[in-house]
């Protein structure tokens, strides 16, 4: 069919996001019925035209939308125990069916350190179903507020499809919550061209930053990785720096992608960034890079294990024996290395996942604490005492740096070869000879990309966005900014390499 | 417990917990206001009003307050 294959950089997404918009529009009283079927068709449409998947596929999807569904009647009824019951068995079979889907082959061949031929786990290997990380997430973080009694369970299975399976967040977020969700889809939408025309500009805006910068970017990252050993360090950190604006724009440009098509349909997503290359603390980064998964875990996972009786009761003993400062150090940390091994696990279950995003982070956190008296030292003897524009960019700097850690394990995609690379990255620093992977047309295109970007964010934190200011602009400025944007995207972008790096998620 | 006793009552607790004398609070006070309340003090200021107060925030309750206006109302129903 016309749609297969689908992906949201190919023309027939246009095509059917055009087709699911007007359908939508024209139908007001079922447009949480149109939400739910598009979600559900765009699902079989990006899968593949194999048979044997779909059914699968229609049978994961059936499964997860039924527990769901009834776990929420259910749990909603149950009182005391039944209801806690209830409630850790529907959210079990949800991390079961995600666990095989996504975790069990990678997890086993990581816990057995190639002790045990990887082959004989061949059984646990399961075609890869896209999205459901993601989803899965929505649905258990709807479970466990129903089970809060924050709201009453869903009574129209359509609502709640619409909201598990959205499509422009099916496959990589942002993780939203039912509470904000719901009255969108229980509301009327009227057609709008305004918003329709803020949709589209903040879906041009995605498809420029991945298609015509992140792509470029990857070149360099590709060349210089795949190629290391006739590299310097100094190189290889320029690449690892390359890799974080190649993540940024692949993901923040999927992100924006995806809010704008759901603003073609009136529906506002939660934003995943809030310009996280201008943090000043590795600790700040985290608050502002995949905000939804960040607060997700936060709020399911890290706060209600913080609040166990067996944590309270860790804090007290330390407080008395050491202080009080370290009594609530303990707990914290504790708590976080339990939030940061489930992020560590939810990016795949390999051990340079786990690295790049449990176990660097939790021991930068760590020793920004531990490291934070002598900081304020250092900040007094600064320029400005540590209060101006060097200091901060400074930290910014320092902060992008140390992230560097993260980015080497996930640019080299194996934990052996990141140790490896920075061994020789650290023993000859400043060796020159191997290729950069772009021409000189590139690398301009580059530049005034990274340039454009940099514009953006520092106007996006002094509250002037470029949409903001374009929003203010008179109607000539308006269109001439999109019809520019077009051709810059047919003339720089490069369509033919493109697939998002956190579909694989 | 009039609202006020338990707004003293409150703001001596974030004091306490937070180190920090200057503390202010009014009902529409949210995280982002107080230096220092985080997600790292987050649970350590609701033990502590918890303990002070005599009863237990709902988990619910605790990651969707949205200010100390919505905190003290919890406070008056179910604290002591």
């Amino acid at each position: 069919m016309f749609f297969d294959g689908m992906t949201l950089t190919t023309f027939n997404f246009f095509l059917f996001l055009a087709v699911v918009t007007g359908v939508y529009y024209c139908l007001p009283r079922f447009q949480k019925y149109t939400a739910a079927v598009a979600s559900i068709l765009f699902y079989f449409f990006i899968s593949g035209t194999e048979t044997e998947y779909r059914i699968k596929l229609a049978v994961l999807i059936l499964s997860i939308w039924g527990i769901t569904y009834l776990g929420g009647r259910l749990i909603e009824k149950a009182e005391g125990k039944k209801r806690t019951v209830l409630t850790f068995g529907a959210i079990a079979l949800l991390v079961g069916i995600l666990f095989l889907n996504k975790y069990a082959y990678n997890m086993a061949v990581s816990l057995t350190f190639g002790l045990v031929n990887a082959a004989k786990f061949d059984f646990l290997r399961f075609a890869t179903v896209i999205g459901i990380s993601y989803y899965s997430l929505s649905a258990i973080g709807y479970l466990t507020e129903v089970s809060w009694s924050l709201y009453p369970a869903e009574k129209n299975p359509m609502t709640l499809g619409a909201f598990v399976f959205f499509f422009p967040q099916l496959i990589s977020g942002p993780i939203s919550r039912y509470a904000n969700m719901k009255p969108q889809f229980e509301s009327i939408h009227a057609f709008d061209s305004w918003k329709i025309y803020l949709g589209i500009r903040r879906m041009l805006w995605g498809y420029f930053k991945k298609l015509v910068i992140s792509e470029r970017f990857a070149l360099v990252v590709n060349a210089v990785y795949g190629d290391y050993t006739n590299h310097g360090g100094l190189v290889i950190l320029g690449a690892t720096l390359c890799y974080a604006v190649r993540l940024f724009t692949d993901f923040s440009g999927c992100m924006d992608i995806v809010i704008g098509a759901a603003m073609l349909l009136d529906i506002e997503l939660p934003e995943n960034f809030k310009t996280p290359f201008l943090s000043e603390t590795t600790k700040e980064f985290w608050q502002r890079w995949h905000m939804t998964l960040g607060n997700w875990f936060k709020d399911f996972v890290m706060y209600p294990v913080q609040k166990t009786q067996f944590m309270v009761n860790l804090g007290k003993k330390v407080k008395a024996k050491y202080g009080k400062k370290a009594g609530k150090k303990v707990p914290f940390y504790l708590a976080t290395a339990v939030l940061w091994s489930f992020i560590g696990i939810w990016h795949g279950g390999t051990w340079y996942y786990f690295i790049a995003s449990a176990v660097v982070p939790f021991v930068l956190l760590v020793l920004g604490d531990v490291l934070a008296p002598g900081m304020e030292k250092l900040a007094g003897k600064m320029p400005g005492n540590g209060k101006g524009t060097f200091w901060t960019i400074f930290r910014r700097v320092r902060t992008g740096l140390l992230l560097c850690f993260i980015w080497v394990f996930v640019c080299a995609l194996d934990t052996g070869k990141a140790f490896r690379i920075m061994g020789h990255g650290i023993l000859h620093p400043f060796r020159a000879g191997g290729h950069f992977g772009v021409g000189v047309s590139d690398l301009i295109v580059m530049v005034l990309g990274l340039v454009l970007l940099m514009v953006s964010d520092v106007l996006e934190e002094k509250g002037k966005s470029f949409t903001v200011l374009l929003n203010r602009s008179n109607l000539l400025v308006r269109t001439v900014v999109v019809y520019a944007e077009v051709i810059l995207l047919f003339l720089f972008g490069m369509f033919e390499t493109s697939q998002f790096i956190y579909f694989q998620f | 417990m009039t609202r006020e006793e338990a707004f003293e009552r409150v703001i001596n607790v974030f004091r306490e917990v937070l180190d920090d004398d200057s503390i202010v609070l009014t009902d529409e006070t949210v995280a982002d206001d107080v230096d220092g309340w985080d997600s790292f003090e987050h649970i350590n200021l609701i033990v502590a009003i918890e303990e002070e107060f005599g009863f237990k925030f709902p988990m619910g309750k605790i990651v969707t307050m949205k200010n100390v206006g919505e905190m003290i109302d919890i406070i008056l129903v179910s604290g002591k």
